[in-house]
């Protein structure tokens, strides 16, 4: 009786300690790899700076500056310069 | 884009013989070029060199016939046309601007051809600027800036004729013999080598033209009454003859002599333009013919007037 009760405390120890491990990796598959993490890090800057209003009017006209270059392409039959 | 037929023709004229044409070549890149492509670039405006030939025609050009104005100035120039066809350059209006503020500056200051070339890089640069307000239909910036490279263009043309009318006549003195006027011509190179020509003066009025026209959007720029009444009170097709006379292998200023008496609906203008184009090169001919970084006559609507007259 004795040894049957050493031998059912030990089997439930070690299906203890599998069940464990198993835990552990299915928690390692679902876990963000180290790649991820910048890429979150940088959405979250990128939302961040998409909601930080214009707080200075040297902001406002800078960013309107940049919105006013139009991509231009000159018509063909232009006189060209001579040097 | 360089003109290389021209300059071909314009080393050739000087009385050159095809093998002491090929020596020269040979001076400045030893291995030389094949003689069959010289030649064919001398025949045919439509053909197009690799870099490398042209860089060899240009240096030999160069050496005989060097710029009149001086080097520091042309340094400039070559900076500017490099920065400006380098398009993906992220500071490029910024500089621009710079280069703009140093030569309000500095084209107050040294010799009478050094401010005659700053004027017309300024120039230049303003007229550059043309096509892209243009497009943007910013009129009141359009308007600034061919006011402003009109004026200096025309600041620049002053002060080459003030300095041509320095110079001394290249003209030697007459009934002389052969060889005096062989030593004159060789003493007056080697001491003026850099006269204004009548070529450099047309330059500087093609661009004031091309003032004029670039600042108009391409639809009704050949019925604006502003550019006829430039070319009515310009010397342009004048200067343009007489740069004809002297150099009758520029097919480009026959081409657009054509083109602006077509404009002007001058019928004897129109026959002595065309006929300089085919004394330049005979494949002219041929109204369907595209010569290098042209299109053909037969293609481009501001020559039908022209077309019509010939035919008649």
């Amino acid at each position: 009786m004795k040894y049957f009760i050493i031998l059912l405390s030990s089997l439930l120890l070690l299906s203890g300690c599998s069940a464990y491990q198993e835990s552990e990796k299915s928690q390692r598959k679902t876990a963000p790899t180290a790649a991820e993490i910048p890429q979150q890090s940088v959405d979250i800057l990128q939302d961040q700076s998409h909601q930080e209003p214009l707080s200075s009017p040297a902001k406002i006209n800078r960013r309107q500056h940049k919105e006013s270059i139009i991509l231009i392409t000159t018509e063909e039959d232009d006189m060209p310069r001579l040097d | 884009m360089s003109n290389l037929y021209s300059k071909i023709h314009r080393l050739k004229a000087q009385g050159w013989t095809w093998d002491y044409f090929l020596q020269q070549i040979d001076l400045i890149y030893p291995a030389g070029i094949d003689e069959k492509t010289l030649y064919a670039l001398y025949r045919q405006p439509h053909r197009k060199a690799n870099s490398h030939i042209s860089k060899i025609i240009m240096t030999l050009h160069e050496q005989c016939f060097p710029s009149p104005f001086p080097t520091d100035t042309q340094a400039l120039l070559a900076i500017y046309n490099r920065l400006i066809a380098c398009k993906q350059h992220s500071g490029l209006r910024q500089d621009i601007d710079d280069f703009l503020l140093f030569l309000e500056h500095d084209l107050h200051f040294g010799s009478r051809l050094r401010r005659a070339r700053l004027n017309w890089l300024k120039a230049d640069i303003h007229l550059d600027q043309l096509p892209i307000h243009r497009n943007n239909g910013q009129s009141a910036e359009l308007e600034n800036h061919q006011q402003l490279a009109l004026h200096h263009y025309q600041d620049c043309y002053s002060l080459l004729i003030e300095q041509r009318s320095l110079e001394p006549s290249s003209q030697p003195p007459q009934q002389l013999s052969h060889q005096f006027v062989q030593q004159f011509v060789q003493q007056f190179v080697q001491q003026q080598p850099c006269l204004i020509d009548q070529f450099t003066l047309y330059k500087v009025q093609q661009n004031m033209l091309a003032c004029h026209l670039n600042g108009l959007h391409a639809n009704h720029r050949y019925q604006h009454p502003k550019l006829l009444d430039y070319l009515e009170n310009s010397d342009f097709i004048n200067a343009s003859k007489s740069v004809l006379r002297t150099e009758p292998y520029q097919w480009i200023i026959a081409r657009n002599g054509l083109r602006f008496s077509s404009i002007m609906k001058n019928s004897a203008d129109c026959a002595l333009f065309f006929q300089a184009l085919v004394t330049a090169n005979k494949a002219f001919l041929d109204l369907d013919y595209a010569p290098l970084g042209a299109p053909a006559i037969s293609n481009s609507t501001e020559f039908s007037w022209a077309i019509q007259q010939l035919a008649e």
